[in-house]
């Protein structure tokens, strides 16, 4: 016992020493949550149902948290890729370990193309794609740079900006009078198939089961105590919002709009007119967009790179930043040809990879946590009995 | 702290590079459209389509200058090429002009009726969503019995922008008369992905060649003008047939699109001899099913006052008015069912009633989605239901008349 405690001591200490406050969590999950999910035609495989796929994905999520923190109450100084060492024993589970972090990075290269891609079709087609990367990118590693203390403060500005930004957004589309409720009729349409093929593939993993990745930072938090609260909190409040916004989607555009888009927000912001006067508000969709995007990639490169430092046993995440976001800007570019390379790429993951690490492997790490302490329960009994 | 000048260097070195963007547009290099007019081109697919720009010139537009005495310059010019999609017309447009065109401040479309009837215009409109630079907000109109070219170069009076005209003249039709509505782009392409729809027309009374000069503002009458006139059915995307008078507002009144209109009612023995001033009406569409048979109930509630009698009546009764309301009751009511009649005989259901049905059984209307235009519609029943209420009589009960 002795010895497990001193290396759970050397493990941490390699971390960065910065601590987040429940707020900061909470706003770091929320923007998270957001990041292009609240932009691109989210959950409409289930047609006028989607507001239900999504809150089944919701659910999904929910079930997964469980998982995610009876791993965290087993070891609460560790990080995923502390633990998985743990579980799995000191060869595999690195390897596990390596294998997220590669999941953490691609996803991060994904969202920052997700980001080029959208900007580039909805706002300035003359701009090459490579500009628009580097800059983002240098944006993140910055924030990085400075630590994750920072970009919890970050988060706690922004999050107040999006929220008022999705207010505006939010009323303008109101008083438009586009809004169509039939739209959102019949409920079951085509039959709980759709749905259930949709909550399950597609609005589970993408975001709620994304969310795999905070497992890296929970040990930062300040009081860990209150990580559950502030977790399912962050979870239902930004299934809501997404809930939310696909549903007004539909009903502004109607199905077979939001399906042919692209970014269905945005064409349901374009079509606000308020006397002549407040009109082309696209503003609040592409910024809505570079805040999330912003702080999703963020999130992702940031533990993917504790994730290195810890498994490489490097001193401090300051000195790989700059390497390896040079190696994202180059994945970025070469991740896909075309946008629908991109998106189809995409749906492929999320469909058949994302899978294993959200759920497969937390769900192994659980069953074999239970297995050990079963034993060990026995071994400290029969010890007492002797 | 030895870093501080070079970090204050790379700062403002960064301020030069970062500021403004690839994709800024100076406006001194733009030309603003403020129309564009489609026409069908020729039979060969290489000119397929000719398209009409109308682009702002701005030095005459700008205040100050239009002022007093005549004009001598054009308010706006055209431009035409041909191509076989619009993209490529549009860009072809480039080597008659002096600056680059610029789509965002588009505030009208105009289909000429030959592409309309002949080709379809089911496909036509994919270049407007997808192009982030159009806004769809702007009105789709038909040009009814000539080109889209030949409504873009009238030079119309009071609106220096003949756009803006039609755009006004639209707008207050939509608010006070009802009889056509603004055909927005959205909505068009919302109904094209279906098989039928609805889109206000415009046509020019007079020699358009006459028009086409500003000797026609230089008159009190002008001899050319441009008027907004009637309803076009299109089925499949090809004009079917052209709506007008007590069918368009019948037409209209079923969308739920009035707002005001006026209703001519009989007063006593004098035929249309007074009239209400409609304030607000509200149209609901429900569906019920009934032995496999869908039956449509339009239910319309609507409101006014009356504002103006050509006979002695009094008007204080409260029993007259009660007449005159089960009269503008059975006026409206015809009018939805000559707009309904219309529709059945096309075939084309630009109602929409598919979708009511839709949401009241989705499983039937799966079943019936396929037939419905052609064979079920025309012979679906349905029961219309109007409201009327009369509210007052305006400052006077009885008129001067005896």
């Amino acid at each position: 016992m002795l010895g497990l405690n001193h290396q759970e001591m050397r493990d941490s200490s390699t971390m960065e020493k910065a601590k987040i406050s429940a707020i900061q969590l909470f706003a770091l999950m929320f923007l998270f949550e957001m990041g292009t999910a609240v932009i691109i035609s989210y959950g409409i495989d289930a047609k006028k149902d989607s507001w239900l796929a999504i809150m089944l994905g919701m659910c999904v999520g929910i079930i997964l948290f469980f998982i995610y923190y009876f791993l965290f109450r087993q070891y609460p100084n560790l990080p995923l890729t502390g633990y998985t060492r743990k579980i799995f024993g000191k060869y595999l589970g690195w390897i596990i370990g390596l294998l997220y972090i590669i999941f953490f990075l691609y996803i991060t290269v994904h969202n920052i193309r997700s980001f080029g891609e959208l900007l580039l079709s909805s706002t300035m087609p003359k701009t090459p794609l490579l500009a628009l990367i580097i800059l983002m990118l240098l944006a993140i590693c910055y924030v990085l740079y400075l630590g994750i203390e920072v970009l919890g403060r970050t988060a706690e500005v922004f999050i107040v900006i999006l929220i008022l930004l999705g207010l505006t957004g939010n009323l303008f589309i109101f008083f438009s009078g586009n809004v169509d409720l039939h739209n959102l009729q019949p409920f079951l349409e085509n039959g709980w198939k759709p749905i259930l093929k949709t909550a399950f593939l597609e609005t589970s993993s993408f975001p709620f089961g994304q969310m795999v990745v905070f497992t890296m930072l929970l040990p930062y938090l300040n009081r860990p105590e209150s990580m559950k609260k502030v977790w399912l909190f962050a979870l239902i409040l930004s299934g809501l919002v997404l809930c939310w916004t696909a549903s007004l989607n539909i009903a502004v555009l109607g199905t077979e709009n939001v399906e042919r888009s692209t970014f269905p927000l945005l064409s349901t912001i374009g079509k606000v007119d308020l006397f002549e006067f407040i009109q082309r508000l696209d503003v609040i969709v592409v910024f809505t967009l570079l805040i999330t995007v912003f702080f999703k990639a963020s999130i992702f490169f940031y533990c993917a790179l504790i994730g290195i430092v810890d498994l490489f046993k490097l001193k401090n995440h300051q000195q790989i930043i700059l390497p390896i976001g040079c190696i994202l800007i180059f994945w970025s570019m070469s991740l896909a040809s075309n946008f629908s390379e991109h998106i189809g790429e995409s749906r492929y993951v999320d469909s058949y990879i994302t899978v294993y690490f959200h759920i497969i492997i937390p769900l192994l790490m659980l069953v074999v946590t239970l297995i050990r302490n079963r034993f060990k329960k026995n071994d400290s009994s029969e010890s007492n009995l002797t | 702290m030895n870093h501080r000048p070079i970090t204050i260097l790379i700062m403002l070195l960064s301020t030069v590079f970062l500021s403004g963007c690839w994709d800024r547009a100076e406006l001194q290099d733009l030309d603003i459209v403020s129309a564009i007019g489609i026409d069908k081109g020729s039979d060969e697919v290489e000119n397929r389509y000719m398209v009409t720009v109308q682009v702002i010139n701005e030095g005459q537009i700008a205040s100050g200058k239009g002022g007093g005495g005549a004009k001598e310059i054009a308010p706006v010019t055209t431009y035409s090429a041909t191509g076989s999609t619009v993209a490529e017309s549009l860009r072809k447009i480039a080597p008659k002009i002096p600056q680059e065109l610029f789509f965002p401040h588009i505030q009208l479309m105009v289909i000429g009726e030959d592409l309309a009837k002949q080709e379809g215009i089911q496909d036509l409109f994919d270049w407007i969503e997808r192009d982030s630079q159009f806004r769809t907000l702007f009105p789709i109109l038909v040009v009814k019995n000539n080109t889209a070219k030949n409504v873009l170069k009238i030079v119309t009076s009071l609106e220096p922008i003949p756009s803006a005209k039609i755009v006004g003249g639209l707008e207050s039709t939509q608010k006070t008369w009802g009889e056509f509505v603004m055909t927005r782009a959205d909505k068009v392409i919302q109904q094209m992905s279906g098989n039928a729809a609805l889109l206000t027309g415009v046509q020019i009374i007079g020699d358009p060649d006459e028009g086409n000069s500003l000797k026609n503002v230089q008159k009190i009458s002008p001899p050319t003008e441009l008027e907004i006139k009637g309803l076009g059915i299109f089925k499949k995307g090809k004009l079917q047939k052209w709506l007008e008078g007590d069918e368009a507002r019948g037409a209209i009144l079923i969308n739920n699109e009035v707002t005001k209109t006026i209703v001519d009612l009989n007063c006593n023995k004098k035929k249309k001899g007074l009239s209400i001033d409609m304030m607000r009406s509200k149209t609901k569409i429900t569906a019920k099913i009934k032995n496999n048979k869908p039956i449509i109930y339009i239910a319309v509630r609507s409101e006014g006052h009356i504002s103006e009698v050509h006979c002695p009546i009094d008007l204080g009764k409260h029993k007259v008015i009660e007449k005159l309301e089960k009269q503008m009751e059975k006026e409206l009511k015809e009018e939805i069912l000559l707009a309904l009649e219309a529709a059945k005989k096309e075939k084309s259901d630009f109602f929409r009633f598919g979708e009511t049905i839709n949401r009241e059984d989705p499983k039937l209307w799966k079943k019936i989605k396929n037939q419905w235009d052609e064979e079920i519609f025309p012979e679906t029943e349905v029961n219309v239901h109007v409201q009327a209420f009369i509210r007052r009589s305006g400052l006077r009960t009885k008129p001067y008349i005896k």
